[in-house]
């Protein structure tokens, strides 16, 4: 038994996330047997029940709607759509929560299950909780459209469940887009671009806020349920490497495909079918260790490389060097990683 | 491709049609078939050209303007012309009677009246646009770009705006801005459904553009934002103008489908007079920033 799920398995319920995308497809006028050909996902199938379609199908819907729907807004109506949405015991465990930290807590807790596109990486750094994201299944160019969606449904969920104003600073790696205007709208303004990783900000003091639709009970039998539904918690296979480096830090790759039990030829035919490398994730660990250990203020660059298990601190900036084609120092006057 | 407007179009379809086999059958009727070895292809080739585009031409005058007698010229005009045409490939595949047949000597009647009535219809057409272009008047400013529209509102996007106040700049215009934000939207959109949300929108629109003057131009900005360009206005009569277009929007008894019970909406509004010399960027960063703020003591005033 696989202990994760791949980019070709059948995971995704066709009448959440990729019936969404369709629903919109044809307010917005779209021909259905033009927007389906050649996804393998037929408008008739989804109306039956448990139809299971595979991310890469889920891909390539996305990428017919970026392409077919004019406008540049499609990813935030999406997110928009998301919440509370049809996933069935999760939503209402979601929709019943106590307050923001529980909100969060069961939201991690059960996150591939909404979304299986994007890995979020929770660490506490002083008073803030940073949530890194990254690419958890090779979702490419469609990356920055998921990541669109995912964080305008989270936002629209807090605004709706907490009746007040949850502040929520973003950091984003890629360049401001020039539909900056939907990320204000459905974001806020807390917004920079060109930023060492993708990641939010959320003030801890917040945690309390609490949400007026709270019930211990409904909150509880949803718990229950979900708990009962579940034989096998599902991460995907990029997650599974991700969560190899977190426990033994940088690995080889042939270390992490033995980890895995799988022989090193497969791993990286499997690495591929996920458009990406095995050096890739390894930069991915370091890129975000380091934004942590800053956003801590270790701000010296021996405490820093003490941190990242250099013993010196010529060989650190060597690899720092190697991983961000920049100084440590360069590297923190860029980005704006003390001031949140 | 829309093929909708070809079922308004039957009759003058028929007409071409009719007249196309017309012509052919005439000169079935009165040619002789000429031997394979004679034929001048060069010539077989440009004049089929002609034909083809010809035919391309009345087929796209179908599928994008309604009927109406700028259409009829144009398509009689064109049919004309490819009558001529016609009669001028056909005769390289069949010989007539004499050289002085008399369907050698009509063959470039046609084309010439059909011009003519082309040309009378392109004036026509030019008179039509800028009917069109009145009637397009606050949501079009200085240029016509279609993919910039919105599907929802047929506003232009914010991208139109940014065109346009860049220009502003350049010309140092000095104008003011506003940006309309219609309250609890989202709340609304959950309660009933998104049709409703893209219809209410899209009335929005209609009650912003009824209330503007000539000059002013409205944009669908984002979501439920709306953002108004007002050239060389101070802020105080655009303020008013606003005003204005605030009360309107809340005395629209809007009907959801779902339950047919009036909902009335409220905007929240911010203006900005921006200076001269403002890149597009920070004169709509002004105006959001305002909104932004009103809103927030706005909740403080709530709690």
């Amino acid at each position: 038994m696989k202990s994760f799920v791949e980019i070709d398995d059948k995971f995704i319920p066709a009448h959440q996330l990729p019936a969404s995308i369709i629903d919109l497809a044809m307010a917005r006028g779209i021909n259905m047997q033009k927007f389906l050909r050649g996804t393998g996902i037929f408008y008739e199938d989804i109306k039956k029940q448990n139809l299971y379609v595979s991310p890469v199908q889920t891909l390539s819907l996305i990428e017919k709607a970026q392409q077919q729907i004019a406008g540049y807004d499609s990813s935030f109506l999406l997110g928009q759509r998301l919440f509370p949405g049809n996933y069935g015991h999760l939503s209402e465990a979601l929709m019943h929560s106590k307050n923001l930290h529980d909100f969060l807590r069961i939201l991690f807790c059960h996150l591939t299950e909404i979304n299986p596109f994007i890995h979020a990486q929770v660490s506490q750094c002083n008073d803030k909780l940073v949530v890194q994201f990254s690419d958890a299944i090779g979702c490419g160019e469609n990356y920055p459209f998921l990541l669109e969606m995912y964080l305008t449904a989270l936002s629209s969920t807090l605004k709706y469940l907490a009746k007040q104003r949850i502040t929520i600073a973003y950091q984003f790696s890629y360049k401001r887009p020039r539909y900056i205007q939907e990320y204000e709208e459905n974001l806020g303004f807390k917004i920079s671009f060109e930023q060492a990783d993708d990641m939010l900000f959320l003030s801890i003091n917040d945690f309390e806020i609490s949400f007026p639709r709270y019930s211990q009970l409904i909150r509880a039998h949803a718990l229950n349920k979900l708990k009962q539904q579940k034989t096998q918690k599902k991460i995907t296979f990029l997650q599974a490497i991700l969560r190899l480096q977190k426990l033994y830090g940088p690995l080889t790759q042939e270390e992490a495909a033995c980890k895995l039990g799988l022989s090193t030829a497969t791993f990286k035919r499997k690495l591929k079918r996920h458009n990406t490398r095995y050096l890739a994730l390894q930069d991915l660990y370091h890129r975000q260790q380091t934004v942590i250990y800053l956003l801590n203020h270790h701000n010296n660059n021996e405490m820093l490389a003490a941190e990242m298990g250099f013993t010196d601190v010529a060989n650190f900036r060597r690899a720092f060097k190697r991983w961000f084609k920049m100084t440590p120092s360069e590297f923190k006057s860029r980005y704006q990683l003390s001031t949140c | 491709m829309n093929f909708l407007l070809f079922q308004r179009h039957t009759k003058l379809i028929s007409l071409v049609l009719v007249s196309l086999s017309v012509v052919i059958s005439l000169v079935v009727m009165n040619g002789q078939l000429k031997a394979i070895e004679t034929l001048d292809w060069l010539d077989v080739v440009g004049e089929g050209g002609i034909i083809l585009m010809t035919s391309v031409w009345i087929f796209f005058i179908f599928a994008s303007r309604p009927p109406g007698r700028v259409t009829t010229l144009l398509i009689v005009g064109l049919c004309c012309f490819l009558i001529s045409g016609l009669l001028d490939l056909l005769d390289e595949f069949v010989s007539y009677p004499n050289d002085k047949f008399w369907l050698y000597w009509v063959e470039s009647l046609p084309a010439f009246f059909g011009m003519f009535l082309m040309t009378w219809a392109l004036y026509q057409w030019h008179q039509e646009q800028f009917k069109l272009n009145q009637q397009l008047c606050r949501r079009e400013a200085f240029y016509r770009e279609h993919s910039q529209i919105d599907f929802v509102t047929q506003l232009y996007r914010a991208d139109y705006m940014r065109t346009l106040l860049t220009l502003n700049q350049s010309q140092n215009i000095p104008y003011s801005l506003a940006m309309l934000d219609i309250d609890n939207f989202a709340a609304f959109n959950r309660r009933y459904n998104t049709n409703d949300g893209d219809r209410l929108l899209r009335e929005v629109a209609e009650i912003i553009v009824m209330n503007l003057r000539q000059n002013d131009l409205a944009c669908r900005y984002a979501g439920d934002r709306f953002i108004l360009f007002f050239p060389q206005t101070h802020l105080c009569d655009a303020k008013l103008v606003v005003q204005q277009i605030t009360q309107a929007i809340s005395h629209l008894a809007f009907k959801p489908q779902k339950t047919g019970k009036a909902v009335y909406h409220d905007v929240s509004y911010a203006l900005a007079e921006i200076k001269q010399n403002t890149d597009a960027e920070n004169a709509i960063a002004q105006v959001n920033q305002k909104l932004e703020q009103q809103k927030m003591i706005r909740q403080a005033q709530a709690c």
